[in-house]
Order: C-alpha cells, then structure tokens, then sequence
C-alpha cells in the first residue's frame, strides 16, 4: 500500500490497546447473550455458545493480566472478527435439524462449515498474537462512506423515483467520495452519465426500468422500497 | 480426430454467424477497453454486463463474456506498457519489462510481441479446449458424488496453494465463502436456512452481489484512498512491428509461456495471474543473462503474456467439462450459464453442442480479432487512461448500481451489494484475499450437495471417500499440496516470486 498510511498501532513491541481487550469481551458477550436466545435451549448449540462467550472473556481478562502481546494486529482482529461471525452463524443456523441417522440434515452443511471457520480462525488470531506483523492500516472514511451512501440512496430511490433521479443523485453522491472532485464538474458528468444510462439500459438494451418517479409516489411507498 | 474436425467445423458455423461475429467483436472491445482502464478487472466487468446479455440467446451471450475475458487479459499489457500501471492483475509482470522497453523508446514493438504472444497462446489454447473436451467429458461419467467432492476440495486447496499470502487465511476465505453460501433454502428439504425471515434472503445472496460487492465496490474504495498520477508514455509509437531479432527471441519464450499457461489453466485453483507470474519467473530461470530481466528483455513481454492468454482459455476446460469453475472469473460464467438455463458439466457438450463447440471457435475467432483490431486502437487506448479516476469510479459504480439491481428488479439486492462493498474492504484491510472467498462461495452449494449424497450413498460411513480409488488419490493430492504450502521454507520461497514486482 502507499506510504504513510501505517498506524503506530503495530508498533514493533505488540502493544495491547484498549480496542484489542474490548473487541473479544464484546463478542463474548454477545455469545452469552446468544446461549439465552438460541430456539431448543440447552441444545449442543446452546452450549458451545455458552462456552466460546466465556473462554472469550477469560481470554480478554488474561490478555491483561497476563500481559500477552498483540504483535500483529490485522491477524489479531481479523481472526476475531471471523470467529464472531462462525458463532453468529453458529447461533442463526441453530433452529435447523441436524443429523437424522446417517443423512445430513439441512443445519449439517452450516454447521460443519462454521466450526472448521471457527478453529482456522482462532488460528489467524493466535498467530497474530504471537508473530511480528505490518500493522494495521489506516481506514478511510471518505471513500467508503460516500460510496455507500450512494450506493443505498440508489437502492432507496429507484423504485419510486425513476432511473433518472436515482442515477443522478448517486453518482454526485459517489463522487464525494474523491477528495479531488469538482463540483460543476461533478454535476455536469453526473448529467452526461445519466443520460447514457437512460440511453444504454432502458433503451438500447430495453430493461424493464422506470424513467421518472411513478404517479403514486407517497410518503408510506417510499419507505417500503421493497 | 475426424469427429473432431466435424466438432469445429459445427463450430465455426455457430461462431460466423454474424450475430455471434458482432458478439465477439463487442465481448473483445469491451474487455480490452476494461483492460486497458486499471482498476477495473474482468471479473468486476463480467459482473457489471450480465444484466445485458439477458435479452440475448445463450450461445450469444457466452461468446461475449469469453471475449470479455480474453480480451481483458490483453488489454491489461497495453496499460502495463505505456503507463507502467497494471490494468489487471495478470499483467502486473508485464510492467517490468515492457514499460522498461517503452522508455526506451521501443514501446511498438513490446505491444506487437504482446499481440503476436497472446494470439499463439489463444491458438494453441482453442485447439487444446477442443482436443481435451471430449475424453475429459469421459472422465466425468466415471465421477461420483464422492469423486466430486474430493475434486472441489482438490481445487479449493489448489486456490489456497495458490493465492498469495497466508495459507491458513485462505483457508478462512474459502471457509466463509461456503458458509455465506448455505444461506438460503436447503435443497432437499427446502427449509430456509439462515434467512432471517427475510423473503429476499429465502433463495440465497446472489454471486453477483457478492463479487460486485466484493471486488467492485471495495477495490473502489481501495483506490480511492491514494491519488493516483498517471504519466503516460510519450514516446510516439513507431515501428509498431519488431525486427526478425526480436521474433527469433522471443519464440521460444512464447511457446513456454504458451505451455505453462496451458496446464496452469487448466488446474483448479489457477488462472491467468499466477500464469504470468510462473511464465516470468521461469523465464528468468531458463535466461542466458537473467540480469537483462527488468531492464527491457522482450521475452520477459512475451512469455507472462502468451501464458495469461492461454491460461484464461484453458481455465474454460475444468468448467465446460466438469462443471467445475477453476477460478473466480469461471466461477462468474457458472452464474451467467444458470441464468441462461445451462447447467455447465459434462452434459454441454453432448446436449448442447453448438453452444461448446461454438464457444470454442469463437474463442479462436475472438484472438484473431485481438490483433486486428487492437494495433491501430492502440492510440485510442492510451487516450482514454488520460480520462481522470475521479469521473471514471462514479460511471462504474452506477453501472454496478444498475447492473445488480436489474437482475432481480430488487433494491434489496443492491443493499447487499453496498454490504460486500464494506466487507471487501475490511477484508483487504486484514489481508484477506477475496478471490477464495468467491471460489468457496460457488462451490459451496455444489460440494454440500455431493457431500450429502456420497455420505448417503455409503450409508453415513465417511471412509467412502478414502475406499474409492479416484476420490482417494484426489484427496492425497490436496494432502500434499497442502502439506507442501504449509512447509515454511518453501512457504518463503512463495512469497519471494510473488514479492518480485
């Protein structure tokens, strides 16, 4: 990546900050909270979520106490971000049947496939305890920011409102996003994209998608973007 | 031999029709054009045009999206050339030699050894798809539940192989790509899984959703954080044609190019990137004076770029036989062909043989057009990469936009499409690679299914996959693969011809 953009987080030491005892409390907690919310209680699910919400406290109370490093903090997260999710898979999949003799049933596959995401990414995160690593870089926010807001207000605005306003408004949106936009520029391309659009997508390729905002445009509608 | 002339002749009719001619001529154009803009790869592309070819027959639509990928892989040496800027992944070695040899003034005849390079490859590809097809298809008859799925492991693991950075992170990726992909309705019982009562969740998170959201929007984001300064080559591009030297040079360089793409293709788990890199390295290898490398040899063009075509042909081999995408671009086609109502795999080719054989000879077709069509553009080409990202990225994003939302008529979609925007940049943050992810997602379904079956096939006995023959040399293979990335020395010496840029 470009230069500059190293955080002093990953400082060659591995310092714990705040962030990297809290991140595992949060999501243990949230797997104790799971054990109380998954559908048959007391069922194996149940108990695994019981047990990997605890094991995660125990483990954020240690990393302090015990003063373990955190040498490479983009292993670190990343390992505990895709643990959390195995478990929230974990728990979201723990209404469907399993095993019925020897067939798989429909939680078979999910299951399976959560625990080995489990265990590989507990891997990531231990290793990224324990071996030096870049740092984590800096995250942007323009960029994304912009990008998703035009992306949803696309979403939001094109049913009711037509190609033609929903193109618009997203792309000068999206355009936020660069610090080196231009405004009359902006608003002019914006202009000129949509007008292709209008010529490429409904026209040329005949899909079947509204020009302006439909006559029934009403407050209630408008929030059922459905 | 005989029926396979019959095959290409049946081939060649389909494919100069002049609907599928102007197919092929669009696929090509428009890949180049994809190419040639960095930050834009084929799999974005592919993604970002299949909304268009709804409307088109099948066979047409398939003849497009192969241009779409060939021609990308093409059009990314030209940016890698004159603007020392990789417009795809796969040309990424390319720069080192070719922008040497465009400051120095011999730009021409890089782009032309290039062309030349990429249009054998395509040739000697074509004719290996057409001669492979038939007696893999055999094979597959010979394939179980049990051979499948140890085959879709052998490839995942080939992925992880492959793929730069860490092997156990890989490991995750295709991991979590299977996981996304149980989400939905379960196939047996049609119970919705994972859903959360959502109706537009209860038929699963679209691929494309996924990929545009994955590799779209979060390489968007990604670039958007560096300004980006573009200086174009100058030079003027004269003598576009090399000299009997730099031909006679250059051979043998395309024909191991050529060949290394070729295998590299055709496994699981390969492509066109790792292609060009192994075609270079090699190279290198096998040099006389390895020192010229990096400072303007013309087989340093050649060999990445003959390999990264054939590679991108050959990768059509695992798909239209097996039914099996060997990378993510394939993984794509998977979804284009289920949209078109075909199921890829060993069926294609005898149900449909128009649409296999057509394809193939358009692929043929496609790389003659390549090199008519691209020399003289070249100009055109180098002024559109003067066209600034800050107005490029918004015409992308909004044909994203509409591209995901036209598939279903469904906004939700492009909400999940934002989502995987954020995700692919999260993930790019750690270091993770999202190309697994999508190969595991693809698969996913696919390899439950087989899994599900083999199991009840063998009455619930796991060892079905180690007792069978084929299943359990598959397995042994991804063994050793696996054993082989895990071994730390030769880990490192990986990552050095991945450091080498």
């Amino acid at each position: 990546m470009s230069e500059g953009v190293q955080a002093s987080q990953g400082a060659p030491q591995g310092r714990r900050t705040v962030m990297s005892v809290l991140a595992p409390t949060i999501i243990g907690l949230l797997s104790i909270a799971g054990y109380f919310r998954v559908s048959p209680p007391g069922s194996t699910i149940a108990n695994v979520l019981l047990a990997a919400g605890i094991a995660l406290l125990v483990f954020a109370a240690a990393l302090v106490a015990l003063r373990w490093p955190v040498r490479d903090p983009r292993d670190y997260y990343g390992g505990l971000v895709l643990f959390g999710l195995a478990l929230f898979m974990l728990w979201a999949g723990s209404d469907l049947p399993g095993m019925r003799g020897f067939a798989f049933g429909p939680g078979t596959g999910p299951r399976i496939f959560a625990s080995v995401l489990a265990a590989l990414s507990l891997i990531v995160m231990i290793v990224g305890m324990f071996s030096q690593g870049p740092g984590l870089e800096r995250y942007a926010w323009r960029g994304p920011l912009f990008i998703t807001l035009g992306t949803l207000l696309f979403a939001v605005t094109i049913r009711q409102f037509g190609l033609i306003i929903a193109s618009y408004l997203s792309i000068v949106t999206v355009s936020l996003g660069s610090t080196e936009m231009r405004w009359v520029e902006t608003l002019i391309w914006a202009a000129v994209l949509t007008a292709f659009c209008v010529l490429v997508f409904p026209i040329a390729l005949s899909l079947p998608l509204q020009l302006w905002p439909s006559p029934t445009l009403s407050f209630s509608t408008f929030l059922n973007f459905r | 031999m005989t029926d396979l002339l019959a095959n290409l002749a049946l081939g060649f009719g389909v494919a100069f029709s002049p609907a599928n001619l102007g197919f092929c001529m669009l696929g090509t154009l428009v890949g180049t054009l994809i190419g040639v803009l960095p930050g834009v790869g084929p799999l974005a592309t592919i993604a970002m045009l299949l909304p268009i070819t709804f409307g088109l027959p099948p066979v047409g639509a398939l003849i497009m999206l192969a241009g779409i990928y060939y021609g990308s892989q093409y059009g990314g040496s030209t940016t890698s050339i004159l603007v020392n800027i990789p417009g795809e992944a796969a040309s990424v070695v390319t720069t080192l030699d070719g922008h040497q040899m465009a400051l120095q003034g011999r730009a021409g005849p890089a782009l032309a050894i290039a062309a030349i390079g990429s249009f054998f490859a395509g040739c000697v590809a074509t004719v290996l798809v057409a001669a492979l097809g038939a007696p893999l298809t055999s094979v597959a008859l010979l394939f179980g539940p049990a051979e499948y799925f140890s085959l879709m492991v052998l490839g995942l693991i080939f992925a992880v192989v492959l793929a730069k950075g860490s092997v156990v992170k890989a490991l995750a990726m295709i991991l979590l790509g299977l996981m996304l992909s149980m989400i939905g309705s379960d196939i047996e019982t049609g119970q919705s899984r994972m859903s959360f009562d959502i109706p537009e969740m209860a038929d699963g998170i679209g691929f494309v959703t996924v990929a545009m959201g994955v590799f779209g929007f979060a390489e968007i984001m990604r670039n958007l954080e560096h300004t980006s300064s573009r200086d174009v080559v100058k030079a003027k591009l004269t003598g576009l044609m090399p000299t009997w030297a730099d031909l006679k040079a250059c051979a043998p360089a395309i024909g191991r190019g050529t060949l290394l793409g070729s295998i590299l293709g055709i496994l699981p788990g390969g492509g066109a990137v790792i292609a060009a890199f192994a075609a270079y390295t090699f190279e290198k290898k096998v040099a006389k004076d390895p020192s010229r490398f990096g400072r303007g040899a013309i087989e340093g063009v050649a060999a990445p770029e003959s390999a990264n075509n054939a590679a991108a042909q050959t990768s059509f081999i695992p798909l239209l036989t097996l039914g099996i995408p060997p990378n993510a671009v394939m993984a794509l086609m998977v979804g284009a062909m289920t949209i078109h109502g075909i199921v890829p795999g060993p069926q294609v080719m005898t149900k449909q043989p128009e649409l296999f054989w057509g394809m193939i000879a358009s692929m043929w077709l496609g790389n003659a057009m390549l090199v008519v069509i691209n020399l003289p553009l070249v100009g055109l080409w180098v002024r559109l990469l003067r066209v600034p990202y800050r107005l490029l990225y918004p015409a992308i994003m909004i044909f994203c936009c509409i591209g995901v939302y036209s598939i279903n008529n469904s906004p939700f979609d492009v909400l999940i499409t934002a989502a995987f925007g954020l995700v692919g940049y999260w993930l790019a943050k750690h270091d993770f690679e999202p190309a697994p992810m999508l190969l595991g997602f693809v698969l996913g379904p696919l390899m439950e299914e087989n899994l599900r079956r083999a199991m009840l096939i063998a009455r619930g006995d796991p060892t079905t996959f180690l007792t069978r023959p084929i299943s359990a040399g598959l397995l042994a293979l991804a063994t050793l693969l696996l054993v082989i990335a895990l071994l730390p020395m030769i880990r490192s010496k990986r990552e050095q011809v991945f450091v080498e840029e």
